[in-house]
């Protein structure tokens, strides 16, 4: 399955990789005792190959380079990453298929809630139940759901009536803290 | 003693007011007013709620296909010729602090 060589890599030496009889794919370079690559350059299906094929044992093991702050073997170094590597993936596709749910969804229609209705006229409530609608939607929409959620709470704590009520509340404290 | 004193704006009523003066396309909906101004969605929609039973501000729905753009449609405020004229003046402090601080800065 892969390229094998027990000989410790040199100092600029290439490490190859071939797969399948596909032609030889130079994926990495050993120079000063360090594995450089371009990670841009290499896909995330190479990587994974890379590592199954323990190609980085070509390395010598008492070279033990340096990969951040701690001293680190290259294929640790290299698993952890893809690690993250699948990670990031993982959230980018869940993003991207709620974005796609989002998007195939039906315009909103949102139907204002009792509450609104027993505090606003029915005209009022219809109106604010679909301007906070496409508020909510626009950040669902943009990934801002943690956002959204405190949007969707803050609305409802920030209506007119609320500020009213807390307001009279406030005033009727003074009034009984200092009566004249 | 005046019988009429203009009333006190709070802070946020002159920060949303501030954006509203500044859109470049005079027109802002809600969400915009929230992230311009720094205000929370719960203070944002008070305020223009308030200013707009008070006549300083007219709202229209925006006139698009929700199904062809694959999103609702927005509320655009836009500040009537007296909410201009209240909203310059309420928020002349400001920018005669900006005024001092850069001079060449001119107000719309």
């Amino acid at each position: 399955m892969s390229h094998q060589d027990d000989a410790p890599a040199e100092q600029g030496t290439p490490l190859w990789f071939a797969h399948h009889g596909a032609p030889q794919e130079e994926i990495a370079r050993v120079e000063h005792g360090r594995i450089l690559y371009d990670r841009d350059a290499l896909s995330e299906r190479t990587l994974e190959r890379v590592v199954e094929a323990e190609l980085l044992t070509q390395l010598d093991a008492r070279t033990r380079p340096r990969f951040g702050e701690a001293e680190e073997t290259a294929e640790a170094y290299l698993e952890r990453w893809l690690v993250l590597r699948r990670r990031a993936r993982r959230q980018r596709e869940l993003m991207e298929a709620a974005a796609r749910r989002v998007s195939a969804s039906p315009p909103v229609r949102v139907d204002p809630p009792g509450l609104a209705l027993r505090l606003f006229s029915r005209a009022d409530a219809e109106h604010y139940a679909r301007e906070w609608g496409a508020h909510l939607w626009e950040l669902v929409a943009d990934g801002e759901h943690r956002q959204a959620r405190r949007d969707r709470r803050r609305m409802a704590l920030g209506a007119p009536w609320l500020a009213l009520q807390l307001r009279t509340r406030a005033l009727l404290r003074r009034r009984l803290r200092s009566p004249r | 003693m005046m019988l009429f004193m203009p009333r006190k704006r709070s802070h946020e009523t002159r920060r949303v007011l501030q954006v509203l003066l500044d859109s470049p396309s005079e027109e802002v909906y809600g969400l915009q007013v929230t992230r311009a101004a720094g205000l929370t969605a719960g203070s944002a929609y008070a305020i223009l709620r308030r200013l707009r039973d008070e006549g300083l501000l007219t709202g229209r729905w925006e006139q698009i296909d929700a199904a062809e753009q694959g999103r609702p449609p927005r509320y655009f405020y836009r500040l009537t010729a007296e909410g201009r004229r209240v909203a310059q003046r309420e928020t002349a402090p400001e920018r005669g602090a900006l005024h001092s601080l850069m001079p060449g800065w001119v107000s719309r």
